[in-house]
C-alpha cells in the first residue's frame, strides 16, 4: 500500500509541477485582473507571507502553537501507551476497552471542542485537550499492535531463559514493537496537528488558528492566505520531521 | 516447588475466569458493560453540578439530552445538518470514485493531480474554511464544500489504489474474449475495485463527519451549529455535551453501517 | 479463409522485444516457428522465463509482436477473435459472479443474450461435472473445480482453438491427473486444436500429439518431440514403457539445454 501511495503522491514530477505552475498562473492573473476581494494575486500572498514572517508577527503564535502541540502530544503518548500496552498484554483489557478505543479512533471527536471551550475556557488547555482527543487513540491502537506483534519464537526464547512478564515487556516486546510505536507517533503527530489547528480556529483567538480567524473575519485575504500557507508548511514539516526521525531511528536500530 | 503451588492454582483460576470473559459472547458483553458502567460511574463522580459551567455529571447530561429531544430542537438541528452531510457524502462518492479511476488508468492524470489529494489528506482543512466562507458565504453550498474537502481525497486515493491493484489476469481474460476498454472497465475493473472503494468510503465518512462539525461550528447555519452556539451563549455545558455526544454516537452508527457494507463486499477480494 | 489444409495455428519467424524500465530493449522471443494442426494437441515446455506465456498471449491476440507472422485458422491474428479461447493459470474467475455467470462471461463479452448464454454455460458446466454448482461462488470451490469453471468458460464460446497457459499448475497432483483425463475426454469429442503450456513433462507427454521444447534467453524452439502413444489415453498409458521413455526423452533434452546454459554456451 505504501509503495502504491508513494508513487501516487510523488510531488516532484514534471506534470504536477506544470499543473501547479498553471494553477499559480491562473491565480495570479485572476487575482490581478478581476478586483475580487476574496482572491488576492499569488504574489500579494507571498509578499504578505514575507512581510508577516520578517515582522515577527508569526513567531509568537508559532511558538505558542508548538508548545500546546508538544504538551498535548506528550500526554497522548503517555496515556495512549499505557492503554495500548495494557490492551496488548492482557486480553481482558483488550476486550473491555478495545471497542471504546476503536470508537474514539473513528468518531468525530471535534464535536467535543465546544465542550472543552466551556469547561477549560479560551486558553491553552482547550487546545491541548483537542490535541489529545485527536491523537491519543491512534497512539493507543499502535501501542497495542506493537506489543501484540512480537514474534512468538522470541517470546518462547525469553521464557525459556526464565524471563518474567515485565522483563519480557521491557527486553523483547517494546524493542521489537518500536516500528509500530513510531508509526503510532507519526499518525499521532499528523492527527494532533489537525486537532491543534481545529481547536485554534474554533477558539478563534490563539496561535496560528487564531490568526486564521483574525485575518479571515476582517477579510484581509492576502494575510489570511499567508497564514494558511504557514499552517500547511508547518503541518508538512512536523509530519515529515517525525517520519524522518523515525527512519533515522529505525536504521540506527537495525544496525 | 511446593511453595508457589497455591499461587499457581490461583493463577489457573484467574486464567479460567479471563478465558470465560474473553472467549464467549456473553462474557465479552458482560466485560464491556462493566467497562461502560465503570466509565459512567467515574463520569458521574467527576462531574459537578453545583454550578452550570462545571463539567456536568452523566445524569445531568442525560437530562439535558432528554430536554433537547423533547422540545424538538436537537432532532431539527440534526436533520438540517444531516442534509449537508448526505449531499456532501454523495458528492464525495460520485466525484471521488471516477477521479480515482482516472488517476489509476492514466499516468499523466496521476502525476498531475494526485499530489493535490495527498496534500488534502496532510493538511488541516479547517485552515481553508475561511477561504470557502469568503468565496461562498454562509451558505449550504459552503458547508457542503467543506464536507467534500474533508472527505474526498480518501475516496480518490483508495479507489486509485484498488483499481491499480487489480490482477492483470482478470483484464487479460476479458480482453481475450474480445471485451473493449469500456466493457472491461464496467465489468471487471470497477467490480474488482469495490472492496478498496468501500474502504475509502468508510475513511471518507469519518472525515466527512469531522467536516460536518467544522462546517456547523464555523459557517453557522440553522443546523446543530446554531444550536451549539446558542447553548454556549447561555452557558449550558451539559446541553452542549449532550449535543456533542449525540453527534458522536450517530457518527459511530453511520460508520459501523458503512463498515458492515465494507465487510460484505470484502468477500470479493478473497479470491486470488 | 484458406482451405482446411492450413494449420489451426501457424507461428512464423516471430520475434518479440520488451523494453525494460531503464529503456533497454531485450529480446524475449527469437524467430520462433511452430504450428498446431487442426484437431491437434500440442504442448510447449521450457524453463521459466523462456517466453511461453508471451507466445500464448500473442496467439490469443492480447499482446503484439515485432517481427514475423501469426495466423489462426488461416487468418492473420490482429487481436482476440471468436475462434480462440484461453484458459488461465490463475483461473481468472471473477469472485463477484456465480459459477454460472463466470462460465457465461465469455459469451456475454461476445454479446449473447442472457437466456442463450446461461443455457450454453449450464450445458458446459454439466460437461465439466459442475452442474450442481451453478449458483455457488468461485471462493466456495476447490482449485480443481475453479479451473473446471475456467475450462467451461472457454469452451462455452465454441472455439476452434483452445489456448491453455499452465492451467493445472496451481492444482494438487492427484486432481491434476484427473483433470488431464477429463480434458482429453472433452477434446476427443470435439475438433478442437489445443496449444497447451506446462512445466510438467509427464503432463506434456500424456496429453499431446507433439511436445515443443523451448529454450531461454532469448526464447526459441529447440526441439519437437512426436508422441506416438495410442489414443484414447487412459491411466494405462501412464504405465506404458513408451510413455516413460518419451517423458525421459523430454527431460534429457531439457536437462541438456539447461546444463549448456549453466556452462554459458548458447544451446
Ligand atoms: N511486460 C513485460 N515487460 C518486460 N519483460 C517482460 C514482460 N513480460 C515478460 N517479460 C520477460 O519476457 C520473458 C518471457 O516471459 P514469459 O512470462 O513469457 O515466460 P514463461 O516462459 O511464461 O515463464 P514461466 O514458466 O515462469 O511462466 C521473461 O524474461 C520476462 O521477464
Ligand atoms: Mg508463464
Amino acid at each position: 500500500m505504501n509503495r502504491v501511495l508513494l508513487r501516487t503522491g510523488r510531488w516532484f514530477n514534471p506534470p504536477f509541477l506544470l499543473s501547479l505552475a498553471v494553477l499559480a498562473g491562473v491565480w495570479e492573473i485572476a487575482g490581478r485582473s478581476a478586483d475580487i476581494l476574496t482572491l488576492p494575486p499569488l504574489s500579494a500572498v507571498l509578499a504578505a507571507f514575507a512581510r508577516l514572517w520578517t515582522s515577527g508577527a508569526l513567531t509568537a503564535p508559532l511558538l505558542d502553537s508548538t508548545l500546546a502541540l508538544l504538551t498535548g502530544l506528550a500526554i497522548s503518548l503517555a496515556a495512549g501507551s499505557v492503554i495500548g500496552i495494557g490492551m496488548g498484554l492482557s486480553r481482558v483489557v483488550d476486550v473491555a476497552v478495545g471497542p471504546f478505543v476503536k470508537a474514539g479512533l473513528s468518531a468525530p471527536m471535534i464535536a467535543f471542542v465546544p465542550v472543552f471551550m466551556m469547561i477549560f475556557g479560551i486558553g491553552s488547555q482547550t487546545r491541548i485537550a483537542t490535541v489529545i482527543a485527536f491523537s491519543v487513540f491512534v497512539v493507543a491502537t499502535n501501542a497495542a499492535t506493537a506489543v501484540r506483534s512480537t514474534d512468538p519464537a522470541l517470546l518462547e526464547m525469553a521464557r525459556s531463559f526464565g524471563a518474567g512478564r515485565w522483563r519480557i515487556l521491557g527486553e523483547i516486546r517494546l524493542p521489537a514493537g518500536a516500528p509500530y510505536f513510531l508509526a503510532g507517533l507519526r499518525l499521532g503527530v499528523a492527527r494532533g496537528i489537525k486537532g491543534l489547528i481545529n481547536g485554534e480556529v474554533l477558539i478563534a483567538i490563539m496561535g496560528m488558528g487564531g490568526l486564521v480567524k483574525k485575518y479571515g473575519t476582517v477579510f484581509s485575504m492576502d494575510q489570511l492566505y499567508a497564514v494558511i500557507l504557514l499552517i500547511v508548511l508547518y503541518a508538512a514539516l512536523a509530519v515529515g520531521g517525525v517520519t524522518l526521525l523515525g527512519r533515522l531511528f529505525l536504521t540506527e536500530y537495525k544496525k | 516447588m511446593t511453595s508457589n503451588a497455591p499461587s499457581r492454582q490461583a493463577g489457573a483460576w484467574g486464567h479460567r475466569l479471563a478465558a470465560s470473559l474473553t472467549e464467549t459472547f456473553w462474557g465479552r458483553l458482560a466485560l464491556r458493560m462493566t467497562a461502560l458502567a465503570v466509565f459512567l460511574a467515574a463520569w458521574q463522580l467527576a462531574g459537578d453540578d453545583s454550578i452550570a459551567l462545571l463539567f456536568p455529571t452523566a445524569t445531568r447530561t442525560f437530562q439535558a439530552f432528554i430536554e433537547l429531544m423533547a422540545d424538538g430542537r436537537l432532532p431539527l438541528g440534526l436533520l438540517i445538518t444531516g442534509q449537508a452531510l448526505v449531499t456532501g457524502y454523495a458528492i464525495i462518492i460520485g466525484l471521488g470514485v471516477p477521479l480515482g479511476v482516472l488517476i489509476a488508468r492514466f499516468p499523466l492524470a496521476d502525476r498531475a493531480i494526485s499530489p493535490y489529494f495527498t496534500f488534502l489528506v496532510a493538511v488541516p482543512i479547517i485552515a481553508i474554511v475561511p477561504v470557502v466562507q469568503a468565496l461562498l458565504g454562509l451558505t449550504f453550498a459552503a458547508r457542503v464544500t467543506v464536507i467534500v474537502l474533508f472527505g474526498i481525497s480518501y475516496v480518490v486515493i483508495n479507489s486509485a489504489i484498488a483499481v491499480r491493484r487489480i490482477k492483470p489476469d482478470l483484464i487479460e481474460m476479458a480482453a481475450s474474449f474480445g471485451a473493449r476498454r469500456f466493457t472491461i472497465l464496467s465489468q471487471v475493473v470497477l467490480p474488482a475495485a469495490v472492496p478498496g472503494i468501500m474502504t475509502g468510503a468508510r475513511l471518507a465518512l469519518g472525515q466527512a463527519l469531522i467536516g460536518m462539525v467544522v462546517a456547523e461550528l464555523t459557517i453557522v447555519g440553522a443546523g446543530v451549529g446554531s444550536l451549539i452556539a446558542e447553548l454556549q451563549g447561555r452557558f449550558k455545558v451539559a446541553a452542549v455535551l449532550a449535543v456533542a455526544m449525540t453527534i458522536v454516537l450517530i457518527g459511530l452508527c453511520l460508520l459501523s453501517l458503512v463498515e458492515m457494507l465494507e465487510r460484505r463486499f470484502n468477500r470479493w477480494s478473497l479470491v486470488k | 479463409m484458406n482451405g482446411p489444409a492450413t494449420p489451426a495455428i501457424e507461428v512464423h519467424d516471430v520475434s518479440k522485444f520488451f523494453v525494460s524500465a531503464d529503456g533497454r530493449k531485450t529480446r524475449a522471443l527469437d524467430k520462433v516457428n511452430l504450428s498446431v494442426g487442426r484437431g491437434e494437441f500440442v504442448s510447449i515446455i521450457g524453463p521459466s522465463g523462456c517466453g511461453k506465456t508471451t507466445m500464448l498471449k500473442m496467439v490469443a491476440g492480447i499482446l503484439g509482436w515485432d517481427e514475423g507472422q501469426i495466423s489462426v485458422m488461416g487468418a492473420p491474428v490482429s487481436g482476440p477473435g471468436p475462434e480462440r479461447a484461453t484458459v488461465f493459470q490463475s483461473f481468472a474467475l471473477l469472485p463477484w459472479l456465480t459459477v454460472l455467470d463466470n462460465a457465461a462471461f465469455g459469451l456475454k463479452m461476445r454479446g449473447e443474450d442472457k437466456a442463450t448464454r446461461h443455457a450454453k454455460a449450464r450445458t458446459l458446466l454439466e460437461t465439466v461435472g459442475l452442474g450442481d454448482f451453478a449458483n455457488a461462488y468461485p471462493t466456495e470451490l476447490s482449485g480443481g473445480m475453479q479451473q473446471r469453471v475456467g475450462l467451461a468458460r472457454a469452451l462455452a464460446v465454441s472455439p476452434n482453438v483452445l489456448l491453455m497457459d499452465e492451467p493445472f499448475s496451481a492444482i494438487d497432483a492427484q486432481t491434476r491427473l484427473i483433470l488431464q483425463t477429463e480434458l482429453l475426454d472433452v477434446w476427443s469429442q470435439t475438433d478442437l486444436s489445443v496449444l497447451f503450456i506446462t512445466h510438467a513433462m509427464d503432463e506434456a507427454v500424456f496429453l499431446s500429439d507433439r511436445v515443443i521444447i523451448m529454450g531461454a534467453r532469448p526464447g526459441h524452439v529447440t526441439d519437437v518431440i512426436d508422441v506416438d502413444l495410442p489414443r484414447p489415453r487412459t491411466e494405462e498409458t501412464r504405465r506404458d514403457p513408451r510413455f516413460v521413455e518419451l517423458t525421459a526423452r523430454v527431460w534429457d533434452r531439457l536437462r541438456g539445454m539447461m546444463a549448456d546454459e549453466r556452462a554459458g554456451t548458447p544451446s
